[in-house]
């Protein structure tokens, strides 16, 4: 099997929550979640833990029913339809290969249960195991392995299948750093050139950013914002989503007309809810949305962080809440310590968080 | 520097104990067998023979059933017994882990009850429920009494297998219990399902091969405890089974019975061996 008949068998579907809500005893975990997966995409379930991304992964994997609300699959209500019939490959967040398969049997499976005849499912497995740079590693068994091998194996026992979905339930989070980057990318890859529409799960916003085709943020179990990367980063519709999605300052200014906040001196566009001209607000700034020049009074340099490309300053000033703001490397010499700057913004529309 | 000095001394003397515990258990496990073993082949001139073994084959003489008879009735006793037990623990207990993990600690207590009550007392319910469904004057039994009555036959002892899979549950419940809990059951069962697998599937070829040492421990303990057992046999009035047959070996040639325990204990210790052989080497194949 190669990779373009896996692609043709695989073409992606779509998947929708509608309105869902998942109840246990007095916690809600889904909370009226409506949300619609295209066909072939990536999308990345990004929440704090708790927020119930598990929950909605499971449900579309028919490990558990919503309480009220539907789960469609290529349009279709699965609701009646067992795990076992669903054609959904999944990769857990904990190591789930079974213990007494090598990698080969681990990755037949699924096939072995559909009847495929030894030498073609031998044959498959293999070709899968190559897919995921494990060739060489067929005949061990789980406990040979390393984790992100682990994770490796039980990607390719997904694919096996040819899942309508591909669900994965924060496959990286036991990786450390180095592993978990290198096979962020390789499962990016992997999952564009055969097209599966995939779910991802994870509490790392980078991890998000970095993998997903678009990214639906959830909150307590509602759906926050769901957009791509981009937009979620620039233009995040709740103080939530900002906050969550990178680091925000959190700013005083005053609303003005047409939609506009005067911040830091500056009036600038604002998203968000608008207010009554003259009214105090709260806005959101990013740290790399800040100008500093040096001056001689206004924000003092109380701490830097070297972060590689641009240093991050935390600045002070008194009757005003701490600034953080990005500075190229090159200029990091005109801002050293107890230096004094002042604070510019640019022209880039802000978020009105209250 | 002495801290080193002192961790190295206490593992040599740790050695030490060790070896003297196993010499001390040796001897108080081999010591009885040696003994028996010279009983068996002394003769009165004080020379040696092997004769007593040789009339282990023999017809027994009192119109009982010969030995390989006995402890082949034993050794099915023992065989369909463990299959009952495992066929009742493992599902049950699969399905606790699962789904009602708050009802273990009730099913535990429920399984170690037989070591609270000694057999007799087993066997005394059991007898007050024949009575109980014993038929009265004039009527010629209850399908319930009459199934006991075919139960309780000779021929297919299932009374006998029944109470011997109640009395091994203590054993069996605990060496189960150890094995699911080392592994990840939840995940395993759903990634088996979300492949497709169905229940039997999932059950007999991913949980199963790993849970392989924990049966092959619980047959064991169910096994011995089988070969063994005379209380209860001998109170139901079973003759067949081993223990009960030796007891009954005539009084007489007690050198001969002594042949018959020894040869029949290293008999049931090859067994042990050739089982756990097994154990291990399909454990050594895919477990750390
Ligand atoms: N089987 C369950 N029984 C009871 N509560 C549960 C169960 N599964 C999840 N929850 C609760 O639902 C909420 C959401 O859980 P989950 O979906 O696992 O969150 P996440 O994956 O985002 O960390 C949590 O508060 C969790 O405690
Ligand atoms: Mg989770």
């Amino acid at each position: 099997m190669t990779t373009t008949e896996i692609r043709a068998t695989a073409t992606g579907v779509s998947a929708e929550f509608r309105d869902v809500r998942r109840v246990f005893g007095s916690m809600t975990a889904l909370d009226g979640l409506t949300l619609t997966v295209e066909p072939g995409e990536l999308l990345a379930l990004l929440g704090p833990s708790g927020c119930g991304k598990t929950t909605a992964l499971r449900l579309l994997a028919g490990f558990d029913r919503p309480t009220s609300g539907g789960v469609f699959v290529g349009g279709k209500d699965v609701s009646g339809v067992s795990a076992a019939k669903r054609d959904m490959g999944m990769v857990f967040q904990s190591y789930s290969l079974f213990p007494t398969m090598s990698a080969a049997d681990n990755v037949a499976f699924g096939l072995r249960v559909r009847g495929v005849k030894r030498g073609a499912r031998r044959a498959k497995a293999v070709e899968l195991l190559e897919l995921v740079g494990l060739g060489a590693h067929a005949q061990k068994y789980p406990h040979q392995l390393s984790g992100g091998q682990q994770q490796r194996v039980a990607l390719a026992r997904a694919l096996a299948i040819q899942p309508r979905l591909l669900l994965l339930d924060e496959p990286l989070s036991a990786l450390d750093a180095k592993v978990r980057e290198q096979l962020r990318d390789e499962i990016r890859r992997i999952q564009t050139e055969l097209g599966v529409t995939t779910v991802i799960v994870t509490h790392d916003q980078e991890e998000a950013l970095a993998m997903a085709d678009r990214v639906a943020v959830m909150n307590s179990g509602r759906l926050e914002q769901c957009a791509d990367p981009a937009t979620l980063y620039q233009r995040p519709s709740t103080a939530f989503v900002a906050e969550f999605v990178g680091t925000m300052n959190r700013v005083a200014g005053v609303a003005e007309s047409d939609g506009r906040v005067r911040v830091l001196g500056h009036s600038v566009a604002a998203d968000g809810a608008t207010r009554a001209p003259g009214e105090d607000v709260t806005v959101l700034v990013r740290p790399e949305s800040l100008v500093l020049n040096p001056a001689l009074e206004g924000w003092t340099v109380t701490a830097s962080t070297f972060r590689g490309a641009n240093t991050r300053l935390r600045l002070a000033n008194a009757g005003h809440d701490d600034l953080l703001a990005d500075v190229a490397a090159h200029r990091v010499g005109d801002f050293p310590l107890g230096a004094r700057a002042s604070v510019a913004l640019h022209d880039a529309p802000v978020l009105v968080a209250s | 520097m002495s801290s080193s000095t002192t961790t190295v001394r206490r593992l040599s003397w740790g050695a030490g104990a060790r070896w003297l515990v196993l010499a001390l258990a040796a001897v108080y496990f081999v010591g009885p067998l040696i003994a028996a073993i010279n009983f068996t082949v002394k003769t009165p001139g004080g020379g040696v023979s092997l004769d007593a073994y040789g009339q282990i084959f023999a017809a027994p003489p009192t119109g009982q059933i010969g030995f390989v008879e006995a402890l082949v009735y034993s050794l099915l006793l023992s065989v369909f017994s463990i299959a009952l037990t495992l066929a009742l623990m493992v599902p049950t207990q699969i399905l606790l882990h699962l789904y009602l993990p708050k009802l273990k600690s009730v099913v535990e207590i429920i399984c170690l009850l037989p070591l609270v009550f000694p057999p007799v007392v087993l066997v005394v319910g059991i007898s007050n429920i024949y009575k109980a469904v014993a038929p009265q004057a004039g009527d010629d039994g209850s399908p319930l009494f009459l199934a006991l009555k075919w139960a309780r036959d000779t021929d297919h002892p299932l009374l006998l297998v029944a109470t011997y899979s109640v009395m091994a549950l203590p054993f069996v419940y605990r060496t189960i219990n150890t094995g699911l809990e080392a592994l990840p059951l939840a995940t395993l069962v759903e990634a088996a399902r979300n492949l497709g697998a169905s229940w039997w599937t999932t059950i007999t070829s991913v949980l199963l091969p790993p849970l392989r040492t924990s049966l092959v421990n619980a047959g064991f303990l169910c096994f011995a405890l089988v070969m063994g057992e005379y209380t209860v046999a001998s109170i139901l009035l079973y003759t067949k089974p081993f223990p009960v047959w030796l007891a009954q070996l005539p009084a007489a040639s007690g050198q001969e019975q002594a042949a018959v325990s020894v040869f029949s204990l290293l008999l049931v210790e090859a067994a042990l061996l050739l089982v756990s052989g097994f154990g291990v080497k399909g454990s050594k194949k895919g477990m750390p």
